[in-house]
């Protein structure tokens, strides 16, 4: 009895550390990402990024919900390079570059398309070399992406 | 083996799964979160920390267990940092696991089914890292596979230096050799032979030493581990002193024989899963301490073991694990010296994601001056992941001891809150 009171005090103590908030909202907002929709309709994409598709599913899925990639409010090439490098950075990833390339052209895509709208204000807010750098970036991927 | 069997009917019964789902609410404190604590801390998917499937750890999770719960993660520029998210509430601190377990043996006694349903063992998991430097991991089981609750461990652990270079002292009822994949993340039911809690066979009146038992004392540790492009690669090294066993196998809350056990051990970890080590283990005991037997005690008995454990995961789908065990009893009681030798190899296939398959060979031969009695044993086990908190689990097992030959077929559902 003794022991099982012991081991009840301990648990619960393990259980009540707190820290400050930061953590939580980043779980929160996290949690609201990973809620979302987990699948895109890539019926109308080009056949490259149908291809894609499988790999971003697979290799995204590794650690974390792949609903939290398909939602976030990520749209621009350099924010899909950094966040696609730290990934590939992550240990245990198994995100090769070829992949890493792969997925990159896949997610730039497909901002460029299902968030068009966003990604139009995003590039809006940069500064103009800023902005001419991504809009190349894209049209690598999507030509027929237009800025206005 | 005389294990208590539970009547579903009986009052326990109901009063723990009323416990289970009362914890269980506690638990779910976050909607659509039925992932076990850990995972559901850090926001991970269950593969982030285990492959194939849990309980097994891949190298991130071994890290992540030998940090003190601190995930190893990389910086904007790839350089190896801990991440760490303490625990918010109870539901990102422990996890309730329960197993219910059928099992179907070859030897039928008169009168009795052939068959059994149990609810087997009922355990509360939790760990969580403390401010920066310090841990704490408890399993509490409210209900042992004997029927009993038990504390199975209790440890608090403190570390020290950065990531790349840290030392660690750990000390309570520890897990020994949790870092062994067929040990601690076993996928099978059955736990190879010569890394069991329980010895294999008595050495005279001694149970024997099993190197899985869990045991009081205190352990320093250190672990060097470097990140590059993603692939993670760490050594660890630590030496341990503890209580020992005592006459019947269990750990010996004090000390029973005068002096400390020793256990050094070594690791590797590289790449995504494989890993090698090696151990050496100096023990000893006191038989009959009260002079009860025929031929009055005390006896000592002086154990050493050593021995060697590594898997390697050639594909993704597919792992291969070795283990090989030796060592020798001085036995004051048996008047000679009893030398053990035993190993297992076990291959497991993942082909469907979610579903691993398991061929183990082993043996163990507990005295390797005496003949005829050689252990062997072949399981054949598989496991369906079927959801993010529930394993079905099929298990042939069969032993070959001396002349005589025995099987056992097992079910085991486990659900992890």
């Amino acid at each position: 009895m003794a022991v099982a009171f012991v081991a009840a005090v301990t648990v619960g103590l393990a259980g009540l550390v707190r820290s400050d908030e930061t953590p939580a909202e980043e779980k929160a907002r996290l949690h609201k990402l990973d809620t979302g929709p987990a699948t895109i309709d890539v019926s109308k994409y080009p056949s490259e990024q149908q291809a894609a598709y499988p790999l971003f599913q697979k290799k995204c899925a590794q650690c974390h919900k792949i609903a939290r990639a398909i939602n976030t409010n990520f749209v621009l090439p350099s924010e899909w390079e950094r966040y696609i490098k730290r990934m590939m950075y992550k240990p245990n990833s198994k995100l090769k570059e070829d992949d890493g390339k792969t997925i990159y052209r896949f997610l730039t895509y497909d901002s460029s398309v299902r968030k068009a709208d966003s990604l139009r204000v995003h590039l809006k807010n940069l500064p103009a070399a800023e902005q001419e750098e991504a809009l190349e970036k894209i049209h690598k991927v999507n030509p027929t992406f237009v800025e206005k | 083996m005389g294990r208590p069997r539970f009547e579903w009917s009986s009052l326990p019964v109901t009063a723990l799964i009323s416990l289970l789902s009362g914890v269980s609410l506690l638990v779910w404190n976050t909607p659509a979160s039925a992932i076990p604590a850990y995972a559901r801390r850090y926001d991970l998917a269950c593969s982030a920390c285990h492959a194939p499937i849990p309980p097994r750890l891949n190298n991130v999770g071994e890290v992540y267990r030998r940090w003190g719960f601190r995930l190893p993660d990389a910086d904007e520029n790839g350089n190896l940092i801990e991440k760490v998210i303490p625990a918010h509430g109870i539901g990102d601190a422990a996890s309730v696991v329960g197993n219910f377990h059928i099992e179907r043996g070859a030897e039928k006694t008169p009168g009795e089914n052939q068959g059994t349903m149990t609810l087997d063992e009922v355990s509360l998991v939790s760990g969580t890292s403390i401010g920066d430097h310090y841990s704490t991991q408890v399993i509490f089981l409210p209900r042992n596979s004997e029927g009993d609750a038990e504390l199975e461990n209790a440890e608090f652990q403190g570390n020290l230096g950065k990531p790349s270079s840290r030392w660690g002292l750990r000390a309570g009822l520890m897990e020994t050799n949790w870092w062994m994949p067929a040990h601690d993340g076993a996928l099978t039911l059955a736990m190879p032979m010569v890394f069991d809690e329980m010895a294999a066979a008595p050495v005279g009146d001694f149970a024997g030493f099993g190197l899985g038992v869990n045991q009081v004392g205190a352990e320093a540790g250190y672990t060097y581990s470097r990140l590059s492009k993603g692939k993670l690669w760490s050594t660890m090294l630590s030496a341990a002193a503890y209580n020992g066993v005592q006459e019947d196998g269990s750990a010996a809350n004090h000390d029973v024989a005068g002096g400390v056990d020793v256990l050094l051990q070594a690791q590797q970890f590289f790449g995504s899963r494989n890993s090698g080590g090696v151990f050496y283990y100096h023990g000893r005991t006191v038989v009959d301490a009260l002079g009860e037997l025929p031929v009055p005690g005390p006896f000592s008995d002086r154990f050493t073991r050593y021995g060697a454990e590594a898997a390697y995961s050639p594909k993704d789908w597919i792992d291969v694990d070795a283990g090989y065990v030796s060592g020798k009893d001085e036995s004051e009681e048996l008047t000679r010296d009893v030398t053990l030798r035993g190993g297992y190899a076990q291959i497991m296939g993942s082909p469907i994601e979610h579903w691993v398959a398991i061929y183990r060979w082993e043996q163990v031969d507990p005295d390797v001056d005496t003949g005829g009695d050689l252990i062997r044993s072949d399981v054949l086990s598989t496991t369906y992941h079927a959801l993010d908190n529930v394993f079905l689990t099929a298990e042939y097992n069969e032993i070959k001891s001396g002349e005589v030959k025995a099987h056992t077929v097992i079910g085991s559902i486990k659900l992890t809150f």
